[in-house]
């Protein structure tokens, strides 16, 4: 009984503490909590020595998780969780400790998904992210991705059949894979619906265009730009597949700019993402809303 | 043509490896991106396709894709390779048209605006032309409604293919003032 009212007064001092001074001496104030509590089942040696590792890291120290996180429960420690990960899987006990608390931060990011948070290639994606000032927060069972300015990008998602093994964004508006951070540039959300199409803007197009040598993307294209040349000559009047095509490729011409490859050779990611995140920034999911209309030369090309 | 015969078509006809930028609106075939995915995975797992062990992000066709396609693919390039030439003969003197493309598909613009195509389609049992005429109507968005589709067997005993694009031509002329 003695011993009891000794754990639950340490305990009771500590929240007090932590609630006071938020400090780097929580870890190992946690600990010995944690470990008069019996939280931690695994050697306590072990664990202070990751602890030490990742130096003073956010991980314990939100005062205002401590009820969840150390609450003298067996299996709801997340310090227990840490140390189970880093005990079953090697590579990932190895990432953490040279990551020298990325890892940690990543891992805690996607704490909700087992079976993600203790891939090293996934937290490694997930650091460049949030290194970039992507934030990774939890809403519906969903890891959405916002950027620093509350626009949402997507939801964590690894499972792109055309690249497998890599976590990536599911884009919010295009349903799409990508990484947003080697796209060109932020997702500004902005509305095709009322271009204006100029000599200057066309030529952007047709310069951005002619790096796909594909027969029948240059077909494609060219029929979009002789569309878009009869309408800066009051020849036509601009369908919706007319304004989503110029400012469509507008922008990705940007994005391509801004990753250093407005001209010159390009990666296939460099297409993927900066296509992608275009389609975010005009809100287009090409499921529904077509790019090129159905009277292009190869229609199964854009998706007939 | 199904999503499939119309994927490893495109792989067979491009004879070198796809990029996703490529292959994935082909898998669409009007569907969606979520279609997309299934279907490569499709192709991938019941081995018509690979990926490319020198460039990542590539997919070339096996030899199982390729024994599954190249019947239809040698019966397209038969029938292209004569409506080529035949069209060629039709538009010879008309020097602003200029004939492009390829067994995916051939096409031409007469005045800007005004653009004649033609595709392979596999039919029921055999291998016809589809053949998609200016729509001098109305709206583009009608798009179905100057199309029409013709067998080897009737190419090879008429006139029709001549004279479906004579008598459009004709058309474009009155309806541009042959302002080409």
């Amino acid at each position: 009984m003695k011993t009891y009212f000794s754990i639950l007064f340490k305990l009771l001092s500590f929240i007090l503490y932590c609630y006071t001074f938020q400090s780097s001496i929580v870890i190992d104030s946690c600990l010995e909590i944690c470990a008069d509590a019996k939280c931690i089942h695994s050697p306590l040696d072990s664990l202070k020595g990751v602890l030490d590792e990742y130096n003073h890291t956010q991980v314990l120290l939100s005062s205002k998780k401590l009820d969840s996180y150390h609450m003298p429960l067996p299996g709801v420690c997340i310090m227990k969780t840490l140390d189970d990960d880093m005990n079953f899987n090697s590579s990932f006990k190895d990432h953490i400790i040279s990551t020298n608390g990325n890892g940690v931060k990543a891992w805690k990011s996607i704490f909700s998904k087992p079976s993600w948070r203790t891939n090293t290639d996934y937290l490694s994606k997930v650091s460049r992210y949030t290194d970039e000032g992507l934030e990774i927060v939890e809403e519906g069972g969903e890891l959405v991705v916002k950027q620093a300015d509350g626009v949402v990008v997507g939801k964590l998602d690894p499972n792109d059949v055309y690249d497998p093994g890599q976590m990536k964004v599911l884009g919010e508006s295009s349903g799409r894979h990508f990484d947003p951070d080697v796209a060109g540039g932020p997702i500004v959300k902005k509305s095709w619906s009322n271009p204006t199409i100029n000599q200057s803007g066309i030529d952007d197009v047709s310069t951005h265009v002619a790096r796909f040598t594909d027969p029948e993307a240059i077909a494609n294209n060219n029929f979009m730009i002789n569309r878009l040349d009869a309408i800066k000559n009051g020849q036509r009047v601009p369908d919706d597949f007319d304004k989503r095509f110029y400012t469509h490729e507008l922008e990705e011409y940007s994005r391509f700019e801004n990753l250093g490859v407005g001209s010159g050779p390009h990666t296939e990611a460099n297409y993927l993402n900066s296509h992608t995140a275009s389609l975010e920034a005009y809100s287009i999911n090409e499921n529904i809303t077509k790019i090129y209309p159905p009277e292009v030369p190869f229609p199964q090309y854009a998706g007939y | 043509m199904n999503w499939k015969e119309s994927a490893l078509f495109h792989f067979k006809s491009s004879k070198v490896e796809l990029t996703r930028r490529i292959i994935e609106p082909i898998l669409m075939h009007g569907g969606t991106y979520e279609d997309s995915q299934s279907r490569i995975k499709t192709l991938l797992d019941e081995g018509y396709v690979e990926r490319s062990k020198k460039n990542k992000g590539f997919f070339g066709l096996t030899e199982k894709g390729d024994l599954y396609i190249t019947s239809f693919y040698d019966s397209v390039v038969e029938l292209m390779e004569l409506v080529h030439s035949r069209i060629l003969k039709v538009v010879e003197n008309k020097k602003e048209v200029e004939l492009k493309g390829g067994i995916t598909g051939i096409y031409f613009t007469y005045t800007k605006m005004s653009m004649f195509r033609f595709h392979p389609y596999k039919g029921m049992e055999e291998t016809l032309l589809f053949v998609r005429l200016p729509n001098l109507i109305g709206e583009s968005i009608n798009h179905k409604s100057n199309e029409i589709y013709i067998t080897k067997d009737h190419l090879d005993r008429t006139t029709l293919l001549e004279d479906v694009i004579q008598c459009h031509l004709k058309m474009v002329d009155e309806f541009y003032g042959k302002d080409v």
